[in-house]
Protein backbone atom coordinates (compact mmCIF):
# COMPACT_ATOMS: atom_id res chain seq x y z
CA UNK A 1 0.00 0.00 0.00
CA UNK A 2 2.90 2.31 0.67
CA UNK A 3 4.02 1.62 -2.83
CA UNK A 4 0.96 3.31 -4.20
CA UNK A 5 1.13 6.20 -1.79
CA UNK A 6 4.41 7.14 -3.42
CA UNK A 7 2.72 7.36 -6.77
CA UNK A 8 -0.12 9.54 -5.64
CA UNK A 9 1.76 11.93 -3.39
CA UNK A 10 4.85 12.42 -5.46
CA UNK A 11 4.90 13.82 -8.91
CA UNK A 12 7.08 11.40 -10.77
CA UNK A 13 8.99 13.11 -13.54
CA UNK A 14 8.20 11.74 -16.98
CA UNK A 15 11.08 9.99 -18.68
CA UNK A 16 11.51 9.30 -22.33
CA UNK A 17 12.45 5.75 -23.02
CA UNK A 18 12.78 4.08 -26.32
CA UNK A 19 12.74 0.49 -25.19
CA UNK A 20 9.86 -1.20 -23.44
CA UNK A 21 11.01 -4.76 -23.89
CA UNK A 22 12.72 -5.06 -20.54
CA UNK A 23 10.30 -3.14 -18.41
CA UNK A 24 7.54 -5.65 -17.77
CA UNK A 25 7.68 -5.04 -14.02
CA UNK A 26 6.58 -1.47 -14.21
CA UNK A 27 3.00 -0.86 -13.24
CA UNK A 28 1.06 0.78 -16.04
CA UNK A 29 -0.75 3.10 -13.69
CA UNK A 30 2.54 4.58 -12.57
CA UNK A 31 3.38 6.06 -15.90
CA UNK A 32 1.73 7.23 -18.99
CA UNK A 33 1.50 4.61 -21.69
CA UNK A 34 4.40 5.73 -23.83
CA UNK A 35 6.81 6.49 -21.03
CA UNK A 36 8.47 3.60 -19.37
CA UNK A 37 11.46 3.83 -17.10
CA UNK A 38 14.06 1.31 -18.16
CA UNK A 39 14.06 -1.30 -15.43
CA UNK A 40 17.73 -2.12 -15.11
CA UNK A 41 17.08 -4.22 -12.00
CA UNK A 42 15.05 -6.56 -14.13
CA UNK A 43 17.99 -6.93 -16.53
CA UNK A 44 20.30 -7.91 -13.66
CA UNK A 45 17.73 -10.45 -12.44
CA UNK A 46 17.61 -11.87 -15.98
CA UNK A 47 21.38 -12.40 -15.82
CA UNK A 48 21.18 -13.92 -12.34
CA UNK A 49 18.34 -16.30 -13.16
CA UNK A 50 18.69 -17.03 -16.87
CA UNK A 51 22.23 -16.06 -17.84
CA UNK A 52 20.53 -13.80 -20.35
CA UNK A 53 23.16 -12.28 -22.67
CA UNK A 54 20.65 -9.97 -24.34
CA UNK A 55 19.92 -8.45 -20.96
CA UNK A 56 23.66 -8.05 -20.43
CA UNK A 57 24.07 -6.28 -23.77
CA UNK A 58 21.38 -3.77 -22.83
CA UNK A 59 23.07 -3.10 -19.51
CA UNK A 60 26.45 -2.81 -21.22
CA UNK A 61 25.16 -0.28 -23.73
CA UNK A 62 23.83 1.95 -21.00
CA UNK A 63 26.49 1.60 -18.35
CA UNK A 64 29.84 0.87 -20.05
CA UNK A 65 30.17 4.34 -21.66
CA UNK A 66 29.21 6.03 -18.39
CA UNK A 67 31.66 3.98 -16.33
CA UNK A 68 34.42 4.69 -18.81
CA UNK A 69 33.77 8.44 -18.70
CA UNK A 70 33.57 8.34 -14.91
CA UNK A 71 36.90 6.55 -14.57
CA UNK A 72 38.58 8.69 -17.22
CA UNK A 73 37.47 11.81 -15.34
CA UNK A 74 39.12 10.58 -12.16
CA UNK A 75 42.47 10.93 -13.89
CA UNK A 76 43.17 7.46 -15.24
CA UNK A 77 44.19 6.92 -18.85
CA UNK A 78 41.80 6.10 -21.67
CA UNK A 79 43.04 2.50 -21.74
CA UNK A 80 42.69 2.06 -18.00
CA UNK A 81 39.17 3.54 -18.14
CA UNK A 82 38.23 1.19 -20.97
CA UNK A 83 39.67 -1.85 -19.14
CA UNK A 84 38.01 -0.99 -15.83
CA UNK A 85 34.66 -0.39 -17.56
CA UNK A 86 34.92 -3.85 -19.11
CA UNK A 87 35.98 -5.41 -15.81
CA UNK A 88 33.08 -3.72 -14.04
CA UNK A 89 30.60 -5.15 -16.53
CA UNK A 90 32.11 -8.63 -16.24
CA UNK A 91 31.73 -8.34 -12.46
CA UNK A 92 28.09 -7.34 -12.98
CA UNK A 93 27.64 -10.61 -14.87
CA UNK A 94 29.53 -12.68 -12.29
CA UNK A 95 27.91 -11.15 -9.21
CA UNK A 96 24.39 -10.67 -10.58
CA UNK A 97 23.07 -13.15 -8.02
CA UNK A 98 24.28 -10.92 -5.19
CA UNK A 99 22.27 -7.94 -6.44
CA UNK A 100 19.26 -7.20 -4.22
CA UNK A 101 16.72 -4.98 -5.86
CA UNK A 102 15.01 -4.26 -2.57
CA UNK A 103 18.29 -2.74 -1.33
CA UNK A 104 19.43 -0.57 -4.19
CA UNK A 105 18.78 0.51 -7.73
CA UNK A 106 20.82 -1.15 -10.47
CA UNK A 107 22.62 2.14 -11.20
CA UNK A 108 23.72 2.49 -7.57
CA UNK A 109 24.94 -1.10 -7.40
CA UNK A 110 26.89 -0.82 -10.66
CA UNK A 111 28.33 2.56 -9.68
CA UNK A 112 29.62 1.01 -6.43
CA UNK A 113 31.30 -1.80 -8.38
CA UNK A 114 32.92 0.70 -10.76
CA UNK A 115 34.09 2.87 -7.89
CA UNK A 116 35.58 -0.15 -6.10
CA UNK A 117 37.37 -1.20 -9.31
CA UNK A 118 38.88 2.27 -9.57
CA UNK A 119 39.98 2.32 -5.93
CA UNK A 120 41.33 -1.25 -6.04
CA UNK A 121 43.25 -0.37 -9.20
CA UNK A 122 44.99 2.48 -7.36
CA UNK A 123 45.63 0.63 -4.10
CA UNK A 124 47.29 -2.56 -3.03
CA UNK A 125 44.34 -3.61 -0.91
CA UNK A 126 40.64 -3.85 -1.56
CA UNK A 127 38.29 -1.06 -0.54
CA UNK A 128 36.62 -2.06 2.74
CA UNK A 129 32.82 -2.19 2.48
CA UNK A 130 30.37 -2.56 5.38
CA UNK A 131 29.28 -6.18 5.64
CA UNK A 132 25.51 -6.45 5.45
CA UNK A 133 25.37 -9.17 8.11
CA UNK A 134 26.77 -6.81 10.74
CA UNK A 135 23.70 -4.59 10.88
CA UNK A 136 21.48 -7.63 11.24
CA UNK A 137 23.67 -8.85 14.11
CA UNK A 138 23.14 -5.64 16.06
CA UNK A 139 19.92 -7.09 17.35
CA UNK A 140 18.16 -4.00 18.63
CA UNK A 141 18.44 -2.09 15.39
CA UNK A 142 15.13 -1.56 13.71
CA UNK A 143 15.70 -2.97 10.26
CA UNK A 144 11.99 -2.83 9.46
CA UNK A 145 12.28 0.84 8.58
CA UNK A 146 14.22 -0.22 5.56
CA UNK A 147 11.91 -2.78 4.11
CA UNK A 148 10.96 -2.40 0.49
CA UNK A 149 8.40 0.36 0.47
CA UNK A 150 8.91 1.86 -2.91
CA UNK A 151 10.80 0.34 -5.75
CA UNK A 152 14.41 1.41 -5.70
CA UNK A 153 14.51 2.01 -9.44
CA UNK A 154 11.74 4.58 -9.15
CA UNK A 155 13.40 6.15 -6.18
CA UNK A 156 16.69 6.42 -8.08
CA UNK A 157 15.02 8.14 -11.02
CA UNK A 158 13.29 10.59 -8.71
CA UNK A 159 16.41 11.28 -6.59
CA UNK A 160 18.47 11.77 -9.73
CA UNK A 161 16.14 14.52 -10.88
CA UNK A 162 16.39 16.12 -7.44
CA UNK A 163 20.19 15.95 -7.47
CA UNK A 164 20.22 17.80 -10.79
CA UNK A 165 18.49 20.67 -8.98
CA UNK A 166 21.20 21.06 -6.32
CA UNK A 167 22.83 24.51 -6.17
CA UNK A 168 25.88 24.60 -8.44
CA UNK A 169 28.30 25.30 -5.57
CA UNK A 170 27.16 22.07 -3.84
CA UNK A 171 27.24 20.02 -7.04
CA UNK A 172 30.81 21.17 -7.77
CA UNK A 173 32.03 19.91 -4.41
CA UNK A 174 30.34 16.52 -4.91
CA UNK A 175 31.75 16.18 -8.43
CA UNK A 176 35.26 16.99 -7.25
CA UNK A 177 34.92 14.29 -4.64
CA UNK A 178 33.53 11.58 -6.93
CA UNK A 179 35.26 12.44 -10.21
CA UNK A 180 38.49 14.17 -9.28
CA UNK A 181 39.52 12.01 -6.35
CA UNK A 182 39.77 14.95 -3.96
CA UNK A 183 39.23 14.73 -0.22
CA UNK A 184 37.25 17.57 1.36
CA UNK A 185 40.56 19.07 2.53
CA UNK A 186 41.95 19.00 -1.02
CA UNK A 187 38.72 20.53 -2.37
CA UNK A 188 39.10 23.41 0.07
CA UNK A 189 42.61 24.08 -1.26
CA UNK A 190 41.61 23.57 -4.89
CA UNK A 191 38.71 26.02 -4.74
CA UNK A 192 40.53 28.35 -2.31
CA UNK A 193 37.56 28.33 0.03
CA UNK A 194 37.59 27.73 3.80
CA UNK A 195 37.35 24.14 5.01
CA UNK A 196 34.17 25.04 6.92
CA UNK A 197 32.51 26.13 3.65
CA UNK A 198 33.32 22.81 1.97
CA UNK A 199 31.95 20.91 4.96
CA UNK A 200 28.73 22.90 5.04
CA UNK A 201 28.19 22.47 1.29
CA UNK A 202 28.60 18.70 1.65
CA UNK A 203 26.29 18.65 4.64
CA UNK A 204 23.62 20.78 2.93
CA UNK A 205 23.69 18.68 -0.24
CA UNK A 206 23.53 15.31 1.52
CA UNK A 207 20.93 16.43 4.06
CA UNK A 208 18.61 17.67 1.34
CA UNK A 209 19.02 14.49 -0.74
CA UNK A 210 18.46 12.35 2.36
CA UNK A 211 15.35 14.31 3.23
CA UNK A 212 13.99 13.65 -0.26
CA UNK A 213 14.73 9.94 0.15
CA UNK A 214 13.05 9.82 3.54
CA UNK A 215 10.05 11.66 2.14
CA UNK A 216 9.50 8.65 -0.09
CA UNK A 217 9.29 6.18 2.77
CA UNK B 1 23.04 0.03 21.66
CA UNK B 2 23.18 2.73 18.99
CA UNK B 3 26.45 4.58 18.54
CA UNK B 4 26.19 8.22 19.59
CA UNK B 5 29.42 9.58 18.10
CA UNK B 6 29.53 9.40 14.30
CA UNK B 7 31.88 10.30 11.46
CA UNK B 8 30.91 13.61 9.83
CA UNK B 9 29.30 13.76 6.38
CA UNK B 10 32.53 14.95 4.78
CA UNK B 11 34.45 11.98 6.19
CA UNK B 12 31.75 9.59 4.98
CA UNK B 13 31.94 11.22 1.54
CA UNK B 14 35.76 10.99 1.48
CA UNK B 15 35.47 7.31 2.37
CA UNK B 16 32.68 6.47 -0.09
CA UNK B 17 34.35 8.27 -2.99
CA UNK B 18 37.62 6.47 -2.27
CA UNK B 19 39.49 9.57 -1.12
CA UNK B 20 40.43 8.28 2.31
CA UNK B 21 43.43 5.94 2.82
CA UNK B 22 42.62 2.31 3.50
CA UNK B 23 43.39 2.21 7.24
CA UNK B 24 40.88 4.91 8.26
CA UNK B 25 38.53 3.51 5.58
CA UNK B 26 38.42 0.22 7.47
CA UNK B 27 37.32 2.12 10.58
CA UNK B 28 34.59 4.01 8.69
CA UNK B 29 33.36 0.82 7.01
CA UNK B 30 33.27 -0.97 10.36
CA UNK B 31 31.36 1.88 12.00
CA UNK B 32 28.86 1.99 9.12
CA UNK B 33 28.44 -1.77 9.34
CA UNK B 34 26.97 -1.43 12.84
CA UNK B 35 25.43 2.04 12.65
CA UNK B 36 22.13 2.21 10.78
CA UNK B 37 22.18 5.99 10.60
CA UNK B 38 25.59 6.22 8.93
CA UNK B 39 24.71 3.25 6.71
CA UNK B 40 21.72 5.27 5.48
CA UNK B 41 23.98 8.25 4.84
CA UNK B 42 26.27 5.98 2.82
CA UNK B 43 23.26 4.90 0.76
CA UNK B 44 22.54 8.55 0.08
CA UNK B 45 26.15 9.16 -0.96
CA UNK B 46 26.18 6.11 -3.24
CA UNK B 47 22.93 7.11 -4.91
CA UNK B 48 24.38 10.59 -5.41
CA UNK B 49 27.52 9.18 -7.03
CA UNK B 50 25.46 6.88 -9.21
CA UNK B 51 23.17 9.73 -10.29
CA UNK B 52 26.12 11.92 -11.21
CA UNK B 53 27.70 9.04 -13.14
CA UNK B 54 24.43 8.41 -14.95
CA UNK B 55 24.76 11.85 -16.57
CA UNK B 56 28.19 11.07 -17.99
CA UNK B 57 27.30 9.52 -21.30
CA UNK B 58 30.11 9.08 -23.78
CA UNK B 59 28.97 9.59 -27.35
CA UNK B 60 32.17 8.28 -28.85
CA UNK B 61 32.20 4.99 -26.96
CA UNK B 62 33.57 2.18 -29.08
CA UNK B 63 31.15 -0.72 -28.76
CA UNK B 64 33.51 -3.15 -30.48
CA UNK B 65 34.71 -3.98 -26.95
CA UNK B 66 31.33 -5.57 -26.31
CA UNK B 67 32.28 -8.69 -28.30
CA UNK B 68 35.45 -9.05 -26.30
CA UNK B 69 33.51 -8.78 -23.05
CA UNK B 70 30.82 -11.21 -24.22
CA UNK B 71 33.50 -13.79 -24.99
CA UNK B 72 34.71 -13.54 -21.40
CA UNK B 73 31.33 -14.21 -19.78
CA UNK B 74 31.21 -17.61 -18.19
CA UNK B 75 28.37 -19.69 -16.95
CA UNK B 76 27.74 -18.88 -13.29
CA UNK B 77 26.92 -21.79 -11.06
CA UNK B 78 24.78 -21.49 -7.97
CA UNK B 79 27.69 -21.78 -5.58
CA UNK B 80 27.75 -19.29 -2.79
CA UNK B 81 30.71 -17.06 -2.18
CA UNK B 82 33.21 -18.35 0.31
CA UNK B 83 32.42 -17.38 3.85
CA UNK B 84 34.76 -15.18 5.80
CA UNK B 85 36.57 -17.05 8.55
CA UNK B 86 35.41 -16.22 12.00
CA UNK B 87 38.27 -14.90 14.07
CA UNK B 88 36.26 -14.39 17.19
CA UNK B 89 38.41 -16.97 18.96
CA UNK B 90 41.01 -14.31 19.69
CA UNK B 91 38.49 -12.09 21.50
CA UNK B 92 35.63 -12.69 23.86
CA UNK B 93 33.41 -10.11 22.15
CA UNK B 94 31.85 -9.90 18.73
CA UNK B 95 34.15 -8.60 15.98
CA UNK B 96 32.10 -7.09 13.13
CA UNK B 97 32.47 -9.15 9.92
CA UNK B 98 33.63 -6.03 8.11
CA UNK B 99 36.71 -5.98 10.32
CA UNK B 100 37.33 -9.73 10.61
CA UNK B 101 39.44 -10.14 7.51
CA UNK B 102 41.97 -7.63 8.85
CA UNK B 103 42.41 -9.52 12.13
CA UNK B 104 45.26 -12.05 12.02
CA UNK B 105 44.88 -15.53 13.50
CA UNK B 106 47.45 -14.93 16.19
CA UNK B 107 48.30 -11.78 17.98
CA UNK B 108 51.58 -10.22 18.94
CA UNK B 109 50.56 -7.66 21.48
CA UNK B 110 53.12 -4.96 22.05
CA UNK B 111 53.13 -3.28 25.46
CA UNK B 112 52.87 0.45 24.94
CA UNK B 113 52.69 1.17 28.64
CA UNK B 114 51.57 -0.65 31.77
CA UNK B 115 47.90 -0.23 30.79
CA UNK B 116 47.96 -0.23 26.96
CA UNK B 117 48.73 -3.00 24.51
CA UNK B 118 48.60 -2.62 20.73
CA UNK B 119 48.83 -4.86 17.68
CA UNK B 120 49.24 -3.64 14.13
CA UNK B 121 46.62 -4.75 11.59
CA UNK B 122 47.86 -2.94 8.49
CA UNK B 123 49.76 0.04 7.27
CA UNK B 124 49.36 1.85 3.95
CA UNK B 125 49.59 5.33 2.51
CA UNK B 126 51.03 6.84 5.68
CA UNK B 127 48.27 5.54 7.92
CA UNK B 128 48.48 2.50 10.14
CA UNK B 129 45.60 0.54 11.64
CA UNK B 130 46.10 -0.89 15.11
CA UNK B 131 43.96 -2.58 17.69
CA UNK B 132 44.34 -1.12 21.18
CA UNK B 133 43.59 -2.79 24.47
CA UNK B 134 43.29 -0.40 27.37
CA UNK B 135 43.22 -2.01 30.80
CA UNK B 136 40.09 -1.38 32.86
CA UNK B 137 40.36 1.85 34.81
CA UNK B 138 43.60 2.89 33.07
CA UNK B 139 43.94 6.50 31.94
CA UNK B 140 46.24 7.20 28.99
CA UNK B 141 48.52 10.16 29.85
CA UNK B 142 47.54 13.50 28.33
CA UNK B 143 48.80 13.78 24.75
CA UNK B 144 48.31 15.31 21.31
CA UNK B 145 49.08 13.98 17.83
CA UNK B 146 51.12 15.35 15.02
CA UNK B 147 48.38 14.38 12.54
CA UNK B 148 45.00 12.64 12.56
CA UNK B 149 43.71 9.93 14.88
CA UNK B 150 40.62 7.90 13.89
CA UNK B 151 39.17 5.68 16.62
CA UNK B 152 36.25 3.30 16.98
CA UNK B 153 35.36 1.39 20.15
CA UNK B 154 34.98 -2.37 19.67
CA UNK B 155 34.25 -3.37 23.25
CA UNK B 156 34.03 -1.69 26.62
CA UNK B 157 34.16 2.07 26.72
CA UNK B 158 36.19 5.12 27.67
CA UNK B 159 35.65 8.66 28.83
CA UNK B 160 37.55 11.44 27.10
CA UNK B 161 37.19 15.21 27.48
CA UNK B 162 33.94 14.60 29.38
CA UNK B 163 32.42 12.57 26.56
CA UNK B 164 31.64 8.88 26.84
CA UNK B 165 32.50 6.46 24.02
CA UNK B 166 30.97 2.98 23.87
CA UNK B 167 30.89 0.15 21.29
CA UNK B 168 30.58 1.56 17.78
CA UNK B 169 31.38 5.12 18.77
CA UNK B 170 33.69 7.01 16.45
CA UNK B 171 36.14 9.81 17.13
CA UNK B 172 38.42 11.85 14.89
CA UNK B 173 41.07 14.06 16.42
CA UNK B 174 43.62 16.31 14.78
CA UNK B 175 46.77 17.99 16.04
CA UNK B 176 44.77 20.66 17.83
CA UNK B 177 43.17 18.22 20.25
CA UNK B 178 44.72 17.26 23.55
CA UNK B 179 43.22 14.29 25.31
CA UNK B 180 43.56 11.66 27.98
CA UNK B 181 41.04 8.83 27.53
CA UNK B 182 40.19 6.70 30.56
CA UNK B 183 38.84 3.15 30.23
CA UNK B 184 35.75 1.99 32.14
CA UNK B 185 36.64 0.89 35.69
CA UNK B 186 35.13 -2.58 35.34
CA UNK B 187 36.07 -3.67 31.82
CA UNK B 188 39.02 -3.64 29.42
CA UNK B 189 38.44 -1.40 26.43
CA UNK B 190 39.26 -2.50 22.87
CA UNK B 191 39.47 0.04 20.03
CA UNK B 192 40.62 0.18 16.44
CA UNK B 193 42.80 3.19 15.88
CA UNK B 194 44.27 4.68 12.71
CA UNK B 195 46.93 7.37 12.86
CA UNK B 196 49.26 9.06 10.42
CA UNK B 197 51.15 10.65 13.23
CA UNK B 198 53.04 10.22 16.45
CA UNK B 199 51.72 10.61 19.91
CA UNK B 200 53.15 13.57 21.80
CA UNK B 201 52.74 13.38 25.55
CA UNK B 202 51.86 16.79 26.96
CA UNK B 203 51.48 16.37 30.72
CA UNK B 204 54.37 17.34 33.07
CA UNK B 205 55.56 13.73 33.47
CA UNK B 206 54.69 12.96 29.85
CA UNK B 207 57.02 15.60 28.53
CA UNK B 208 59.80 13.91 30.46
CA UNK B 209 58.87 10.49 29.01
CA UNK B 210 58.92 12.05 25.50
CA UNK B 211 62.56 12.88 26.06
CA UNK B 212 63.41 9.29 26.91
CA UNK B 213 61.27 7.55 24.29
CA UNK B 214 61.46 9.66 21.17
Amino acid sequence: MFFYSFNTHTKLPVYKCTDKTYAPNMKNDVLEDNDVIQDYSYLIDEIANNQNKQAFIKLFKHFAPRIKTFIKKTGLSLNEAEDLAQETMITVWNKAKLFKKDKSAASTWIFAIARNKRIDHLRKQKHPIPHTEDLLNESDLNINNHDLIIEKEQMFTYIKSEISKLPLEQAIVLKKSFFEGMSHIQISKDLSIPLGTVKSRIRLALTSIRKKMKGLH
Amino acid sequence: MHPTHHPSYEILLDYAAGNLPIAPSVIIATHCSICQDCNDTLDTINITGAALMDDLNDDIFDFSSLDKVLSKLEFQSNENDTKIENNNGVFDFNIPKTLQKYIPDSFNWKNLSSGVKTAELLTDDGFNLDIYKIKSGYQIPKHTHTGFEYTMVLDGGFTDNQKYFARGDFSLLDNSSEHSPKADPDKDCYCIVSMNSQIKLTGPIGRFINLINF
